[in-house]
């Protein structure tokens, strides 16, 4: 028996050591089926889109630049077209609206080929962003006349895909920003959400936000705090950190708008901190001007002009052209007045 | 052209061969899947992988917790496992158990097997106690007695029925003395619902101060009017007390007041304590909500490392000649604006 057992075991040995050596010279007979640099490209633009989920806009445009490079080293057209989009979607992010429409304007350009004709949609999307971003508002519509499906009253006829409910989003941010057909729209995207087969727990929150919007032009403020409150909760287990600075800087308004100054602090210190880590320094500015108002209305004067002192030496710097992309955690304390 | 200095500056990787880079990457890949069929043999050792065993029974009457696997403890050290379960005659169930040849001496004639469901949810230990060494060892393919303790969740389940009795008891008892706490009670349960359901979302409902204000508003209200109640019966008893030569019937019905106010304190104390339970849960729901971020993030990138690490090695032969890589797309996915 023991000797059987020997045998056994110095068996397995051998077999380990056979396979071990069908493992080496197997691995170096192998011979890439694809070209390197396009596995490299692709793999920069996956940690792109990473870089871009976390909110780290630097990482991001960097891995995509260099993904773009490597493209373009291979005349990679979807590729290269690819890196563009995705560059855009960071630029839009970072508040970097001039790389942004030069881009746009590239990708615009080679979608005009059969080959990338798929893209035109998406382009139009994000057009539609910058433009909203930029309050052309006239021109977000045009853009989005074309990705919109068609309406009967509030239902579509078919269940809209992930471009045309973001489109349907976009359009509903310019009724409310027109104030115009915002509470149709609103209905039409809710009724949306409903119908489409896509994953739609990041479109919740921004359905409860509008929702919070009509409700507070009745001026129903606990209801529409409730509302903003669940847009919170679903943008936090999403993790969309734009999405969590809104719900946070409209929860303010809405309690600065009530007088009561001491909640409406408490939000716009908790919506300029995510503020701070995306790097959104225009909204960072317009809530601290309201932080220095409050703190004005509580009498801590000194901390008011504090606060108006450093405002004015950030709109200072802004005119002096800051950089647009900061490394996530890094030389973003300038964004804090404490 | 490059000048000798440059040549020789800069890593090491750089100036040597390719033939020895080759065979450097070959050493340690070779040095690691040693170490791997190193590790294999130390773990299969101590796992008892190749070890004989031999096979013994107990019927139990269920097989709650114990499944293919299931380990067998002695003096609480393995000394097997279970191997098999089947259904056997008299609604019993046959549970196969595989104990190490070497452990095998321990088990005697008047051994006995408890099979212990109170250790967790969902699992039972199955331990040998050790019989009189003087026995003989028990044969192999033998039948062993057994004890069974009941499930945790069976005692949940009793205790459930007990306290469930005892609330109904209890709130019967309140509804009888007196209807406005009732009516508290009940205002009490629709904002306890509305808490639970936050129209639509239990999350952000909870999250919502105001409601939590308005639970504490209508209790601590519903605790005052009891009070304020006790006292109006108080006053009411004396002027009763005073009319009594006139309306001698109403005597009968003083005293149930007497008895019913007698009560209040303790309803009112309950209720105080039922408040602070309430706060003290939504506080833990709220701290636990804040989290949600932070963990949200630590899992995608989880499963960003573990993307990564399989795309590696699907790279790898011999994976990569049996896995066809689809074409990758690298796009950041259509999004609505949220700012």
């Amino acid at each position: 028996m023991i000797k059987m057992k020997v045998f056994l075991s110095d068996l397995s040995v051998r077999g380990f050591l056979l396979v071990v050596l069908m493992l080496v010279l197997g691995g170096c007979s192998v011979q890439p089926s694809r070209p390197i640099i396009i596995n490299d490209a692709e793999r920069l633009s996956n940690e792109g889109v990473r870089a871009f989920q976390e909110a780290d806009w630097y990482r991001a445009q960097q891995l995509f630049s260099r993904s773009l490079l490597l493209y373009q080293g291979t005349d990679n057209q979807p590729g290269i077209l690819r890196s563009y989009i995705n560059l855009i979607e960071v630029a839009l992010a970072a508040g970097d609206f001039q790389t942004a429409e030069k881009n746009l304007m590239i990708a615009a350009e080679m979608t005009r080929s059969d080959e990338l004709k798929v893209y035109q949609n998406r382009v139009r999307l994000l057009f539609s962003k910058f433009t909203i971003k930029t309050r052309q508002f006239s021109k977000a519509q045009q853009f989005l006349s074309v990705l919109l499906p068609e309406f009967y009253g509030f239902e579509t006829k078919s269940a809209p895909d992930l471009i045309q409910l973001s489109a349907i989003a976009n359009r509903t941010h310019v009724a409310f920003e027109q104030n115009l057909d915002a509470e149709l729209w609103a209905k039409r995207y809710e009724h949306s959400l409903k119908v489409t087969d896509v994953d739609t727990r990041a479109y919740q929150g921004l359905l409860l936000r509008f929702q919070a919007k009509l409700l507070l032009r009745e001026n129903n403020f606990q209801q529409a705090a409730v509302k903003l409150q669940q847009a919170l909760t679903i943008y936090k287990a999403s993790l969309v950190q734009h999405g969590i600075a809104a719900s946070l800087s409209e929860l303010a308004q809405l309690y600065f708008q009530q007088g009561d100054w001491l909640q409406a602090k408490h939000y716009l210190r908790r919506a300029n901190g995510v503020l701070r880590y995306i790097g959104n320094r225009d909204k960072i500015i317009k809530n601290t001007e309201k932080l220095a108002f409050i703190e004005s209305k509580l009498g801590h004067v000194e901390h008011s002009r504090r606060i108006r002192k450093w405002l004015v030496e950030r709109k200072k710097n802004q005119s002096k052209q800051e950089k647009k992309y900061l490394p996530l955690l890094e030389g973003k304390d300038y964004l804090s007045f404490d | 052209m490059k000048s000798e200095n440059t040549e020789n500056t800069g890593h090491y990787i750089h100036r040597i061969k390719y033939n020895r880079r080759e065979r450097l990457v070959g050493m340690f890949v070779f040095s690691a899947l040693v170490l791997f069929a190193a590790l294999f043999f130390v773990s299969s050792k101590s796992q008892h992988l190749f070890e004989p065993h031999v096979r013994y029974y107990i019927n139990v009457d269920t097989s709650e917790g114990i499944s293919q696997g299931s380990s067998v403890t002695l003096l609480g050290t393995e000394i097997g496992s279970v191997s098999g379960v089947e259904l056997a005659h008299g609604r019993k169930i046959r549970v196969a158990l595989d104990i190490y040849k070497g452990q095998r001496e321990l088990i005697r004639t008047d051994a006995k097997v408890i099979v212990n469901r109170l250790i967790s949810l969902g699992n039972a230990l199955i331990e040998i106690k050790v019989g009189s060494y003087d026995a003989p060892i028990l044969p192999e393919d033998s039948t062993i007695p057994v004890e069974e303790t009941p499930s945790l969740n069976d005692l949940v389940l009793g205790i459930a029925r007990i306290v469930q009795s005892t609330d109904t008891s209890v709130f019967s008892e309140i509804a009888e003395m007196m209807p406005r706490l009732e009516q508290t009670i009940g205002n009490i349960d629709v904002i306890i619902t509305q808490i639970a359901t936050g129209h639509g979302t239990l999350g952000a409902a909870v999250f919502d101060q105001q409601v939590e204000r308005e639970l504490k508003q209508v209790v601590t209200s519903g605790a005052e009017i009891l009070s304020e109640t006790e006292g109006v019966i108080d006053v009411a008893k004396q002027r009763l007390v005073e009319l009594k030569p006139v309306i001698t019937n109403v005597n009968h019905v003083l005293n149930d007041f007497q008895g019913t106010t007698g009560d209040l304190p303790e309803l009112v104390a309950e209720l105080r304590k039922t408040i602070v339970l309430t706060n003290t849960a939504l506080q833990q729901v709220n701290e636990e909500l804040h989290y949600l971020p932070g963990i949200a993030l630590d899992v995608r990138r989880t499963l960003s490392g573990a993307e990564t690490i399989v795309e590696g090695a699907q790279d790898l032969w011999p994976l990569s000649e049996v896995i066809q890589k689809p074409e990758k797309q690298p796009l950041i996915p259509p999004q609505p604006l949220h700012d």
